[in-house]
């Protein structure tokens, strides 16, 4: 094909199809179910193979995507579409759209009552657009139009949820909106500073107060997007009330590839970050979220809530990663976000899966369930286990490497926050075991202790919705064992990173592995001895002679930290986070209350006063104008 | 690769492998049971003992209880001494050959959560109250170790100039320190929560949990714990001697560094109650955690100053 054809194919299919096909089907009437279905289903399976198919073309160096879509000319400003193909944006499209592959096969079945499912479907293709168009663009300002579509679907995706969830959703909005904001006005300013928009062509030091500004600005859409503290509220909010297949699709997935790619391109692309001010108050935020999001996490009754808050806080190890500097560090983070992306979708969809059949997500109803869904718990171990880090899974290892690019800014930078490393490099490798303490408590509640006899009748899941599951959680274990090949074939490629120099500790994953397997082999030796020996019987649990019924022998996990969280200090602090003092839009709103408190009281509807403010006004104006003084 | 599978396979099976440190691990334990009865004017077990315990748990009934999660109930001994196997021949490989082997420092620190995370599931899928509360005291109490052992790995870092390399790190005594040996007693008390062993079992808390986490276990599974953590009894001090005490440079002299190290837990083991799960986590966050705070400035300091014994 030629190199035309070919720009326009990507081009349409990648970002156009999917937009205007989620467009259509918001305005399908909703008893048409057959069309919604096929389209959406067949669009982003379209999508990912293109994707691939780019990624594998781009990667090979046989074809450079860069297709200018359209070109306006208002007055002297030229704005054009220019979509083109970066090592870093492509191999996120290939997932960004996998994710969304996995996540309508898992809603046909999880989604399967709603009674907005046009509409659903439409917003879910929107969001494969949209993230399509930023992960493409090289126009700043076309970036924050894919940006707010993927924003305005956000929404509607989350009011699927039922009645409580428009109050989500319309939080949701309010908070990234304003993020937007942000970034409008960071580009705004880049744009100023630098006289264009395209992103290959800005390198910004940051030297002056305007550069600094508008750096933190576009910093400020990029966590947001990505839900890092203090601006994350809007993550457990919606967690609580949107179907869990949002949340597998957006905040945990989408939305971090996004706000990491915004980040990863301010920090290397758009800026020259030579300030240690920026450098510290990155990683301050980066170390910070990791503990705050796990602390609070560990105390939540709600399974998806307790999720949502884990999503917040692995962001932390992303931006801890990327705002080290260094190359191992920045390929951990990087790689980071794509493993928290896989084991947080995969946590979503099997918390989804346990809502759906045991009709409650409140960890002291469940329990038990590990039996009646075998492939639900596997999965659901399996993720924990790597949010947790533990080895060989795959988020031990961007762990690991985040670490190392702590321990490497440390010994190789100068600085104040090269100079704190080990406030950081504590916080990250403790964050690691409240997170494995926060699963432990999950795991324990839903799929261990004991069945509650309300739960007798649970049964697994259809396949339609394990498949996805155990697609991510085979991409858990594969990642962590064989990690040099996602390394070597997406990150390392993306950030320009020469494979075999950044990591500088060891790991041999494959021979640990297989010394693994082996062991186990070695055990179950053993117990088979043990099992010819004397048979297995089974017998009652051992409750030292006190008859108990079921209920009462079910201890739940969400007692678990009381001991952590009525600690002097700590207590407090979780009174207040409880109360939502630490919620920035809750703070917002109270100043905006006193704010319209304040204007209602001027609004008194007495003529005169007005007649005095508006003469008064009009004397400052033209004391202005005239230039009086 | 596949012409290295014998070796590997002999390295894991035999040496330094499970027959080892078994063998190692099992004497360890009669050495922990004779000196206790010892401090406590008893005889104490006869050399073969542990031997025979381990004999007799394999040929008794292994029983289940009902409404447990069985798979998981019968993995989770399997996974920790599995677990604890990979440690120990890394360790050992690390400690003889003195050249990396599988892992650094940081991994061997995440391998060491592995058997406790694999008594916390197995206690926790055991559909007893008991070990329920077990489960939750011994997930706190990783946590509670958790922090000072990351503090106490900045040190040792610290103190060998961002390496990572454990075969490197055993090329210096970091113990011979102000830091150092701060770090080096903190760490040493982790350990002794990590065996599980006094004033730290509180999650078996036989008195009033009844054994608490391994409550249900018996047979053939409790054969393999009890395996597990007689492995344990070499793996984790030999990582203090890597990681603080300068390694195995002479034979006798890394032995005698292990031997030290086992009769400073039989020692705090014999001469404390138990503590609190509450007690435990205060000390380890704020007494534990001040002291290595304090040991990290001075690492950092010296470090900075090239001041070598702080």
């Amino acid at each position: 094909m030629s190199d035309l054809s070919l720009n326009m194919l990507f081009s349409t299919v990648l970002v156009f199809l999917p937009l205007v096909a989620g467009f259509v089907l918001l305005f399908v009437p909703n008893r048409i179910k057959g069309i919604t279905k096929t389209l959406a289903l067949a669009v982003p399976a379209a999508c990912f193979g293109v994707s691939v198919w780019l990624f594998i073309l781009t990667a090979t160096g046989s074809f450079a995507y860069s297709f200018s879509v359209l070109e306006i000319l208002i007055g002297t400003l030229k704005l054009n579409l220019l979509l083109a193909a970066k090592p870093l944006g492509v191999f996120m499209l290939m997932f960004s759209c996998g994710f969304g592959v996995l996540i309508t096969l898992y809603s046909f079945k999880s989604m399967a009552e709603s009674k907005r499912l046009n509409e659903y479907f439409g917003a879910l293709l929107l969001t494969v657009g949209g993230s399509a168009g930023i992960l493409l663009s090289e126009n700043l300002l076309f970036l924050l139009i894919f940006w707010e579509i993927v924003t305005a679907s956000l929404y509607l995706l989350i009011s699927t949820g039922g009645r409580k969830s428009n109050f989500a959703a319309t939080k949701s909005f309010a908070m990234i909106g304003a993020s937007d904001a942000a970034f409008l006005l960071g580009i705004v300013i880049v744009w100023t500073l630098s006289g264009t928009l395209i992103i290959s062509q800005i390198k910004l030091p940051t030297d002056s107060a305007l550069s600094i500004v508008a750096f933190l600005l576009l910093m400020v859409a990029a966590i947001t997007k990505a839900g890092a503290m203090p601006l994350h509220t809007w993550v457990p909010t919606s967690g609580e009330y949107a179907p869990a297949s949002v949340m597998a699709l957006l905040p945990a997935a989408i939305d971090k590839l996004l706000g990491i790619y915004l980040l990863v391109l301010i920090v290397r692309q758009l800026f020259v970050v030579n300030s240690e001010v920026l450098k510290l108050v990155l990683t301050i935020i980066g170390a910070g979220t990791i503990l705050i999001a796990v602390m609070i996490a560990m105390v939540q009754h709600n399974l998806k809530k307790l999720l949502s808050y884990h999503a917040i806080s692995q962001v932390g190890y992303m931006i801890l990663g990327i705002a080290t500097g260094t190359a191992v560090g920045i390929a951990g983070g990087v790689f980071h976000m794509l493993n928290n992306a896989i084991y947080k979708c995969c946590l979503f969809l099997c918390g989804g899966a346990v809502e759906q059949k045991a009709k409650t997500a409140e960890l002291d109803k469940l329990g038990g369930l590990a039996g009646k869904m075998p492939i639900t718990f596997i999965t659901c171990l399996i993720a924990a286990l790597s949010i947790s880090g533990i080895p060989p899974f795959n988020g031990f290892v961007s762990k690991w490497m985040v670490y190392q690019g702590v321990i490497d800014m440390g010994v190789n930078q100068t600085g104040i926050t090269a100079t704190l490393w080990p406030i950081w490099l504590v916080a990250a490798v403790f964050g690691s075991a409240l997170t494995l303490a926060s699963f432990v408590k999950l795991i324990h509640s839903v799929f261990l202790s004991r069945l509650p006899d309300k739960l007798k009748k649970v049964k697994e899941v259809s396949f339609l919705q394990t498949a996805p599951m155990l697609v991510l959680a085979f991409l858990c274990v594969f990642f962590g064992v064989f990690y040099y090949f996602p390394l070597r074939e997406f990150i390392y490629p993306a950030l320009d990173i020469e494979f075999g120099t950044a990591i500088f500790g060891t790991w041999d994953s494959v021979l640990a592995t297989a010394m693994i397997l082996f062991g186990i082999v070695l055990g179950l030796l053993i117990l088979l001895v043990g099992l010819i020996a004397r048979k297995v019987r089974e017998v009652p649990a051992w409750t030292c002679g006190e008859v108990l019924d079921n209920n009462e022998m079910i201890i739940p996990g969400t007692e678990f930290y009381k001991t952590v969280s009525s600690m002097k200090g700590l207590k407090q602090l979780y009174a207040g986070q409880e109360k939502g003092y630490f919620d920035a839009y809750q703070q917002a709103g109270k100043v905006g209350l006193g704010l319209t408190a304040y204007l209602r009281w001027l609004h008194s509807g007495i003529l005169p006063r007005y007649l005095t403010w508006l003469t008064v006004g009009l004397l400052i104006i033209l004391f202005i104008i005239c230039d009086i003084w | 690769m596949m012409e290295r599978i014998p070796q590997y396979l002999f390295w894991i099976l035999i040496f330094p492998g499970f027959v080892f440190t078994v063998l190692i691990g099992l004497v360890a334990s009669w050495v922990v049971r004779k000196v206790s009865a010892l401090v406590q004017w008893r005889v104490g077990p006869r050399l073969y003992q542990p031997f025979v315990d381990i004999l007799k748990l394999l040929g008794k009934e292994t029983l289940v209880p009902r409404g447990s999660q069985k798979a998981l109930f019968f993995a989770a001994p399997l996974i920790a001494m599995t677990a604890v196997l990979l440690l120990s021949t890394m360790l050992w490989r690390i400690a003889f050959d003195r050249i990396d082997f599988i892992g650094d420092i940081i991994v061997a620190i995440y391998l060491m959560v592995l058997p406790s995370l694999a008594l916390i599931l197995g206690s926790s899928a055991s559909a007893s109250p008991h070990a329920a509360v077990g489960t939750s005291r011994e997930m706190k109490l990783v946590l509670a170790y958790e922090l000072p052992l990351a503090l106490a790995l900045v040190v040792i870092v610290i103190k060998n100039g961002g390496q990572l390399n454990l075969a490197q790190i055993a090329q210096n005594n970091v113990v011979f320190s102000i830091s150092g040996l701060l770090a080096f007693l903190v760490a040493l008390l982790c350990v002794q929560a990590k065996l599980g062993f006094v004033p730290f079992d509180i999650a078996e808390a036989e008195t009033e949990l009844a054994g608490g986490v391994l409550i249900e276990y018996s047979g053939a599974l409790l054969a393999i714990w009890k395996l597990a953590q007689a492995m344990m009894l070499v793996a984790l001090p030999l990582f203090l001697v890597l990681a603080f005490l300068g390694g195995f440079t002479v034979l006798w002299a890394g032995i005698a560094k292990y031997v030290l190290i086992l009769v400073l837990l039989i020692l705090i083991k014999n001469t404390n109650p138990r503590m609190r799960i509450d007690q435990a986590m205060k000390f380890f966050w704020v007494y534990c955690g001040f002291a290595l705070i304090l040991a990290v400035v001075l690492a950092g300091l010296g470090n900075y100053y090239g001041i070598g014994w702080l």
